[in-house]
Order: structure tokens, then sequence, then C-alpha cells
């Protein structure tokens, strides 16, 4: 009776290219974990949360993105074994550690329009000095809510709700549309 | 069809690329050009000056400027179906290969028009007509009289077909902005931009930079021509990566904290646009503005100022020098000023003859009559125009002397094209939507800038600084620049304020407002009839009013109130300047958010599944939802009662994914909740669930749901579909800035998890051999509990709760396993059939469940639901708790819930039909509620309803009548509760 389980991701594009100006890939999936605490230590789990505010640190394949005073995501492998250590390392600490693996799903963006193709949806000031590398925030991409982290001047990824990737997938396809070679 | 000739084109001269013709049709005839022409300059190169009737005479008329300012020539444009768009300014559409252009308002004909008897009529039509000719019959208006009167009047007729071009959207951030990019913008951009960690934006609306210099062909900066010099600046500006140029972009809206509106108009003058999209909106956020819009030019109110080849003088230059069009042979310039002599020595020197009437005596006049002189143009002073003569185009202009000057019969003068003068107004349009205050400057005779209200800066021209050496350092300065002078060639000076004048009593009419037909006469009607305040005086006579915003007309109308009511401009005031500065395409404001893209469409994980079973999907908020599975051949009506039926006799399988789900930990995950919902939380146990109903602050439901205790710290609750973002919120607002002291958290797990909804007499027989880790015999998982295990081999959590009064789960998984254990649990026994959300509406009404949002409407209380059994007995404080002792709460009187049948079975009442005690009582009635929903039972074989009934649990058994479209249900008062009173079901 009991089968292998089958994961059917939201997300079944592939990978686009518009020009060099942009390039949309598939994020592959992995865990994600909402870490809540009101005094974070500065590491557990291999993640690095000794970090400002809207920024993010990367250590290997675990990235952490602190976007509120008392909030963080994290990211890592499918087989990281990040929610019992991260637990475990917060145990004496009143906490939230939340897995939102399959809640979200992300596209990762890179070209050298990217700026222009999110500022087409996105209100925030995507320049380098106002919007620098490691940094990780909530805003909107037109009308979906997303988590927006720059990981070089030129490439950028973009976390949203699963039923929100298909709408975030075509704005940027419709933004995108016009760096395409004739 | 052979091509009319250029016959005013000039051979030499302009910015125009005579290596590339061009053809658009004007009303279906070709019309030749070159690239960088308008329509305008190549109709006037051909000639053409009648391209449009007025908006209410119906009068013949022309091309009178060369820029956005144009109220005239407005023309429908046809780029094919779907692409077509009324009233384009002739001077700023680009022509084009292939283009087509149309007038507008006129029939049968552009050149014979049936309505210009409305010209002879205006009498009758002076301003306020409408108001007070159509006034009675009343009914009269709505049916008769304005349709009559819109098809009259009006302009072009908007397109029937939707627009099928693609708009953009972009926002921006920049140090410093700068509008428009004539000789003061362009200074400002090269100061701003000098540092390059300043971001700086130069935008103009025109196809190319440098505004007036580009007509100023003769004059020098700095020892170049003006000409080059624009060059070199261009080149200088175009390779600062820290500067973004764009042409053919309008500055129209001027919001707070500095965000400035941009249309940009990419690739309409393309004639293959590739994947350009023909509109950009820009949301600009800009750190300082500098302004520097330049001026309008003010024309001369004289009667019949109006005829087609009457243009202003500035344009007239414009034409000659940017198009290479001479606009006529014979040319009278009317001024009150110095400026047009240039234009006058440029004409001659092109050919034409020129006859100047200045209204300044000799002595009021400087070095420039002389120049003119000496070029042979004839100058009259102390002389104005007092009449016109002409239908489709101008052929003679009648003069008086006026003022001290010599006494001479008016004498009429032929020609064939007029540039009038009345000075320039300067372009305060942005400032004033900035909300700056605008200050009258009597030298100049016209409102500038005031203090700055917002971080902006006006420079040159648009505060009232007309010399191009004053402008070019004005800017500079304005863009920060230092240790600079500029050099530049002096512009003839000298103006006669004072203006508009009526040099002639009766007559003809002279307009004010070219775009909506307003006439000197109007004002002064509008003053006489007791109109005092200008912003009256605006409404009244609809001058300045519309697209236009009075960029001609404002100071003229202004002038003319002042003089009637013998004050000083400066106390009459000005109005204000309304957004957007010239029409934005609709496309452009709507951007990508359209058709499938209007908004999100969510989808569950198992829409796919959903989709392959038959499903008809309904909007709910953003997600789409099964309504019903259709098999072959049956209508909703009969898919929803087989859905129905087969939950209660067997089982069925839900899709309820998009309930919102929050996550709540701490060690005061308890205490928080416990305040938060109306009930008690704090005794509910590990592993056990609860129906809880959160209220507002003001004791009226907000949202209610599922409350399940995971473990001691650790809760799962559950909200409505639609409800999941604001109670989240709600949540948030609650822990953040009531109680900061309590240890919880609340995260949002909405999409975390799939859930599918196993409800019916055999839905635990259906998932037992799916579970592992879970005993969920009837012993082991009772009604309203919780437990963790997992299904298929799928970590989950199951609820058994139900929201239709059968025994019944919920499976919880996460998403991305959704679709398996879909159709896992669907091929795991006979008779399993999904169901929709029309059927779930249906069980939930007839076992009286409400719906927040549908039974309540943000006023009702737990008591009026019939939930006023779970108030809490020892709750020291909960949200709501103080609202419930206000003395409206607890009135009697109140609406309850109650359920109502209808005396005909088969009768399905009308959700929000309200409810009466007698259908023949006297009109109006006093309404006892209203029907909150309604529909057919296939379980009670009946039509069953929940309605919010005044007093409606002391009603039980009464029958009153409801409303129909065409008359009266009659209808029992029941209990709420149609299926299964005793509640013994969801046990089994």
């Amino acid at each position: 009776m009991v089968e292998m389980p089958i994961r059917q991701l939201p997300d079944m594009a592939g990978d686009e290219r518009f020009g060099t100006a942009c390039q949309m890939c598939v994020v592959a999936p992995r865990q994600r974990l909402v870490l809540r605490c009101a005094r974070p230590l500065a590491r557990a789990g291999g993640f690095d949360l000794g970090i400002a505010i809207n920024r993010f640190s990367r250590n290997g394949g675990l990235v952490a993105a602190r976007v509120g005073p008392d909030e963080f995501w994290l990211f890592g492998p499918l087989d990281a074994p990040i929610l019992g250590e991260v637990a475990a390392a917060f145990a004496a600490k009143p906490h939230a550690l939340v897995d939102v693996s399959h809640a979200q799903a992300g596209v990762s963006l890179g070209g050298d329009r990217v700026s222009e193709v999110l500022n087409a949806g996105c209100p925030l000031d995507l320049g380098l000095a106002a919007f620098p590398v490691q940094m990780a925030t909530r805003t909107l991409l037109g009308k979906a809510p997303v988590l927006l982290m720059r990981e070089a001047p030129e490439h950028f990824l973009v976390e949203t709700a699963r039923s929100h990737i298909d709408y975030v997938r075509q704005f940027i396809r419709l933004a995108a549309r016009e760096y395409m070679a004739p | 069809m052979k091509p009319t000739s250029q016959s005013h084109r000039l051979d030499q001269m302009g910015r125009i690329d005579r290596n590339r013709p061009l053809t658009f049709t004007f009303n279906g005839k070709p019309i030749q050009g070159y690239a960088g022409d308008t329509v305008a300059s190549a109709l006037l190169a051909h000639g053409i000056h009648l391209v449009g009737r007025s908006f209410k005479y119906h009068r013949p008329r022309g091309i009178i400027s060369h820029g956005s300012e144009e109220p005239n020539a407005l023309l429908r444009v046809d780029r094919g179906a779907g692409r077509e768009e009324p009233n384009n300014r002739a001077t700023v559409i680009e022509a084009r290969d292939g283009l087509q252009v149309f007038s507008q308002n006129h029939w049968p004909s552009l050149t014979l028009d049936a309505l210009e008897i409305n010209d002879l009529l205006s009498p009758i039509f002076s301003a306020g007509f409408y108001y007070k000719t159509f006034m009675w019959p009343a009914k009269f208006w709505k049916k008769l009289y304005e349709p009559l009167i819109r098809r009259a009047s009006g302009l072009g007729e908007a397109p029937g077909t939707a627009d099928l071009d693609r708009y953009q959207h972009r926002f921006a951030h920049c140090e410093v902005l700068v509008v428009g990019a004539g000789p003061s913008g362009l200074a400002a951009a090269l100061a701003a931009s000098q540092n390059p960690q300043t971001r700086v934006f130069l935008v103009d609306e025109s196809t190319e930079m440098g505004g007036s210099l580009l007509h100023d062909a003769e004059a020098e900066i700095d020892g170049q021509g003006a000409l080059d010099w624009l060059e070199a600046s261009l080149a200088t500006l175009a390779s600062r990566k820290n500067l973004t140029l764009l042409t053919r972009t309008t500055a129209f809206g001027y919001y707070n904290h500095n965000m400035i509106g941009l249309a940009e108009r990419v690739s309409d003058h393309l004639a293959m646009p590739q994947h350009l999209p023909r509109e950009r909106l820009w949301q600009l956020r800009a750190g300082r503005v500098i302004l520097a819009c330049g001026a309008h030019e003010r024309p001369l109110v004289f009667p019949g100022n109006d005829r087609p080849g009457i243009l202003l003088a500035e344009s007239i230059r414009a034409y000659l020098n940017r198009y290479g069009v001479l606009a006529g042979q014979r040319l009278v310039i009317a001024t009150c000023g110095g400026a047009p002599y240039q234009l006058a020595l440029e004409a001659r020197r092109a050919g034409a003859s020129v006859t100047l009437c200045d209204r300044r005596r000799p002595d009021e006049c400087g070095p420039e009559l002389g120049l003119a002189e000496a070029a042979g143009c004839e100058i009259l002073t102390a002389t104005a125009i007092v009449g016109t003569r002409g239908h489709d185009r101008v052929r003679a202009v009648q003069i008086a002397p006026i003022h001290g000057a010599p006494p001479s019969l008016p004498r009429w003068l032929e020609c064939d094209a007029v540039g009038m003068h009345g000075g320039f107004t300067p372009n305060v349009q942005l400032y004033s939507q900035s909300r700056g205050k605008l200050r009258f400057a009597t030298e100049i005779d016209a409102f500038v800038p005031g203090d700055a209200v917002q971080a902006n800066q006006s420079a040159g021209a648009c505060r009232g600084i007309y010399d191009l050496d004053a402008c070019l350092l004005d800017g500079w300065q304005a863009g920060g620049g230092t240790h600079r002078t500029f050099v530049a060639s002096p512009r003839p000076g000298g103006f006669l304020p004072g203006g508009p004048w009526e040099d002639a009593t009766g007559g003809e009419k002279a307009f004010v407002d070219f775009q909506n037909d307003v006439t000197s006469k109007d004002i002064g009607f509008a003053v006489d009839e007791g109109f005092r305040a200008i912003e009256h005086v605006k409404r009244y006579t609809t001058t300045g009013m519309a697209t236009d915003q009075g960029k001609t007309s404002n100071m003229n109308a202004l002038g003319l109130v002042a003089r009637k009511l013998r004050q000083p401009v400066a106390r009459t005031g000005t109005t204000t300047f309304r957004l957007p500065y010239t029409p934005v395409s609709f496309g452009a404001f709507a951007g990508p958010h359209h058709e499938a893209m209007f908004d999100p469409v969510r989808r569950t994980p198992m829409h796919g599944e959903a989709e392959a079973a038959g499903a008809v999907f309904e909007d709910v908020g953003t997600w789409k939802r099964a309504l019903f599975f259709r098999r072959e051949g049956e209508t909703m009506a009969q898919a929803v009662a087989r859905e129905a039926r087969n939950v209660r006799e067997n089982v069925g399988v839900f899709d309820a994914s998009t309930l919102g789900k929050i996550e709540i930990n701490g060690p005061d995950a308890g205490a928080f909740l416990n305040r938060i919902y109306f009930n008690d939380v704090l005794k509910l146990a590990v592993g056990r669930a609860r129906y809880g109903l959160m209220l507002r602050e003001d004791g009226h439901i907000f949202d209610d749901g599922i409350i399940a205790r995971l473990d001691t710290n650790h809760y799962h609750i559950t909200t409505t579909t639609g409800g999941a973002g604001r109670a989240q919120a709600h949540l948030e607002n609650y822990l953040q800035t009531e109680w900061p002291e309590l240890q919880a958290y609340a995260t949002p797990v909405t999409e975390q998890w799939a859930v599918i909804s196993v409800q019916g007499p055999r839905a635990r027989e259906v998932l037992a051999p799916l579970m592992t880790g879970m005993d969920i015999s009837r012993a082991a998982m009772p009604h309203m509990s919780v437990r963790t295990g997992a299904c298929c081999g799928v970590p989950c959590r199951l609820f058994r709760v139900s929201f239709t009064g059968e025994l019944g789960f919920e499976v919880n998984v996460p998403a991305d396993y959704g679709p398996m254990i879909w159709r896992a649990i669907l091929d795991s026994g006979r008779g399993i059939a999904p169901y929709g959300t029309q059927a779930m509406h249906v069980m939930r009404a007839e076992k009286g469940y409400i719906i927040v949002g549908q039974e309540t409407d943000g006023t009702a209380s737990p008591a009026d639901v019939g939930l006023g059994a779970m108030t809490p007995r020892s709750k020291p404080d909960y949200v709501g708790q103080r609202g419930l002792l206000r003395a409206e709460m607890t009135r009697p009187g109140r609406k309850q819930l109650v359920g109502l049948l209808s005396l005909d079975p088969a009768q399905v009442l009308d959700e929000g039909a309200q409810i009466v005690r007698h259908s023949r009582a006297d009109v109006p009635m006093a309404s006892l509620g209203h029907v909150t929903s309604a529909y057919a039972s296939p379980n009670c074989r009946c039509a069953i309803a929940l309605a919010m009934v005044e007093n409606g649990a002391a009603r039980h058994g009464e029958t009153v009548y409801v409303t129909r479209p065409n008359g009266w249900s009659k209808v029992h008062i029941c209990p709420p509760v149609f299926v299964d009173a005793q509640g013994s079901r969801v046990h089994g």
C-alpha cells in the first residue's frame, strides 16, 4: 500500500534567458526554516546568526537571512540535519522554529539588467549603495510579497509563497521581454 | 493617389532627416514628411492648417503651437485594431510610415461641419447655458438632454476595442531629477552629474533634448553655435554613467515625498516595436527635483483669434528652424513685447513678407525695432488686431491704432499666417502640484514659484528668467554648480504687461481657452453673474479645465477677471493645477496589472488533480477553489446534490488547503491565544482541538477556525481562507504593540500544508490503512482532536474535525506531497468522491455552521449567531471583552441567527433578500432582517436558508415574508439546524 513519497514541486517551468539582461533559474528544493527568537544566539546548527537586520550570511550551503529584529529565515540542503541542530541549540531559549520548506518557492535571477527587471515591480531602491550585496528584505514584486536577497551585484534570489510563484515568474517574463534580441 | 506637395517646406533648415522620407495619412490622404517631423510639422509643410473642430461651437481650428500645450489640434491616431487613441496632439505625434491620423468632432466632414450652426447660435450658448437651460423637466435630463449634449460636444470618441499594447512600470530612485532639457535643465544636469556618486535623471517630453535651443539656431553660447553647444553638452551627459537621459518622457505628476510620475512613450514612434512595451510609467523617488520646465507663450485675445493659420509666434519659429517649414508667405506678427522680432528676422531671411503689429509705442520698444526695419519688415507700433477673416485658413487681419497713436481708420491686411505673442507664462504646473504657493511677478505679468514646499527648486524660464545666459547660469547653480559663468547671445526683450486687452467691442468671439471654447465674453458674463473667486469662474466657464489645465489660457483668463473686478491679478489669485500635466494613457497606469496578471492567481497543490476530475473553479479571494466536480451530463445543481449526499451517506474528499494556518510557539503561546480568542483556550489539552472565535476590540466577530494543541507550548490554529492575512497581522499587532512581554511567536504556515478533508460515515475506514504512527480509532481519537504521524509515509498532522456535521478528518501533509496523498485517498476504496465548495456550503448550512463574512457582517456578536454559550466564565481579559459590555451588544431586538424554510420547498431564497412581517404592509416596510445563506438541500429535500432576524431566537415558528424580484416568498422561521439536530453524527 505505502509507496515512495512523490514530491510534486509547485514550479514546473524551467530556466529562461532574456539575452544578457536577465536569466531566471528555478531554485532546487531545499529546507526552509523560520526561526523566531528575541535574543538569538550568534551561531546555531552551522548558521551564522550574528548579522544585522536585513542582511544574510552564508556558510557553505547554509544561508541565514535576518528579516526582522527577532526573525531569521534559514535555508539549507534537503539532507542537512539543520532542524534538529538549531532546535537543540535554542532549546534553552524561548523561540519558534517552524519548517516552511514546502510553503515557498524561489527563482534566482542574474543578468546585466536584473535590477531594472526587478524594479518593474519592486518599489525599493536597488542601487548598490541602498541595497548592497548580502542584503535581504521582504518587499513586493508587483502584487506578490517576496523575500529579496542580493547575492552579487547582478544576482538576486527571489523567494515567494508557492501559490505566488507562477505570478512572480510571469511578472519577470513580462518585464524582461523587452531585453530579448529582436 | 498623388501626394500633395510640401509647398511650405524650405530646401534648407531644420533638424529633419531629408534622406529618410516617410508617408502617413491624414483623413485618408497621404501626407509626406521626413524622419524628425511631427504630424503637425508635416501638415504645415503641406499648407494644411485646418485640422479639427472646436469643442462647443465647432469652429474650424488649426495648429497653434509646437508642443504639448497644443489646445486645438487633437487627432485620433489609428495604429490598427486595438491600437486606436483619440485626442492626440498633432504637435507631439511623431510622423512615421504607415501612421493613420484623423480629425475629430465634425460631421459630415472636416471642411463642412453641420454643427458649425452652433457658432451662429452662440449667443444662447454662453457660460452656464447648460445649467440654466436644461433644468426642466428633471426627468428629461438623463434620457434626452444629456445624451444629446454629449453627442454634440466633446472631442474624440473612446475606442471600442480592448487595448492590445503592452505597458510596463518601473520604480527608480535618484539623488537629482531634472525636469526639462532646455538650456536651464541641461546646465543643471551638467552640474549635478559632475559627482559620479550622484544619480541624476534628466527627462524631457520632446523627441530630443535641447528645448528652445532646438529652434534658436542663430544663438551662441560661450562662443559656440547653440546647436554645437547642445551637441557637446549631450555628449558629455551621455558619457556619465550616473546619468539617465529620458526623452519622450513627461513628468506628469508631482506627488508627496518627491515621488514623480513619468510617462515614457517607448515605442509609438517605431514602425517595428519588437519586444518593447508601448509606454512605461515610472515612479521615480528623487532626493531633489530641479524644475526646468520652461515657459509657454501666451496668445493674444482678439476677435477671431482662433482661425487656422494663427499660431503662437515662437511656434512659427520652431516650425521654421526645427522642421524647415515656413507657416506662411505673408506673415503678420501681433505682439506686446520684443521676443517675436527674432521670428520677424528669420522669416524675412526665409523669404516671407512680414508685418509687425506691436502694441507698444516706439518709445517703449528697444533696438529690435531698427533691426527689423532694416531687414525689410513693415512695423506698425501702437497697433492691434481687432478682427480676422478666413474659413479654413486666415486670409486677412483687421488692424487698428490704439492708445495715443495717430487716428486712422481700421484697415485690413491680407496675410496667410499670423504669429501672436502676449508674453510668456512660466510653466509652474509641477511646482503647483508639489503644493507650492505661487507669487505674482508684476513686471512679467505672471505667477512664479514661491517657496518650495518639497525638496525642489525651479530654474530658468519656469521661474520667469528668460535671457539665455541667465537661464544657463540659473540651471547650473540649481544643479549645484559653482565657479562658472555663461556668455550667450542676448534675446530681444521688452514686454508690455497688463494684458489681455479688449480693443474691439462686439464683433467676433475672442477666445481665451481654445480647448474648452471659452471666450472673453464668457469670462465677463461669469463675473457679471456674481462669480468672484477664480476657482468659481473656472468651473462656471470651464476655462482652464480638463486635459489642457490652462496652459495657454490661464493668465489671460485671470487678467480678464482681474480687470473686470478692478483688482490686481495678484489679489485675484490663480487656480491650482491638477495632475496629470498632459494626458496619460490608461494603459500606462494599468501597466502589467491586467487580465491574467491583474492579481496573482493562487492555486492549491491539488489544483491539477481537481482539474483532471472535472472541477469547475470559483474565485475565493485570489485563490482558485473547486466549486464542484462535474460529471458528464450533470448540471451544477445535480453535481452539488450528488456530492453532498455522498458525504452524508458515504465519504467525500475536499481540498481545504486555502484555509489560513498559523503556528503559535513559545512558553506563553497558550496565554497569548487565551487573550486573542473569545473562548477559553487554557483548558485545551495537548492532542485536543476546539472551535475558536476571534473578536475585534468592539466585540464583533473577526474570524473563526480551529485551535489545536500539538504540544505544551505549540499550537496550530486555522483561520478562514480570506482572513488568513489579516488574522496573522492581528496576532503580530497584539504581540508587538500590546503584549510585548508575552513570549510567543506566530508563524504563518498556510502554504506549508496541503489539507485534504475526508468527511462522511466511512471516513475512518478510508483513512485508517493509510496512517502510520497514529491510532485513529473512535476510542483513541475522539471528535476535536489532533495527532501527528505519517500518511503513506509522509509526515502528517491529522485533525479530527468536521464542517459538514459528519465524522471527519483533515489530513495535513507538506504541500509538495498533496497530490500524491489526494490520489492515494481517492484510490483507497469505492464510492469516494471529491466535493467542492458549493457542497461544503450546503452541508455546513444544513448544520447551521456560520461562515464569517456571510452570516456575520462586522456587526454580529457571538450571541447573535448562537454562540453565546462559548462566553468564558473566568477569563480576566480577552480581545473584545470590553466591547461586549457595551449596552448596544446586549440590547433586546438585535438580529439573531435563525433558519428559514420556504412554504414552497423548491423555492430557494435569494441571499441578501429582506425579511418583513407582512407582505401587504404599507411601504416603506420595516425590515426584520435579511437572508444570509440559501441553498437547495439534497439531504433535507427542500430549500433551506439561514438569516439574521431581529429577535430571531424568540421567533421560531413565526411566518414571515421574504422579498423576491417579482413578489414574496412566505417562510417559516425555525432553529438554524436542519440535519442531525442532536449532533451525534460527528462522533461516529
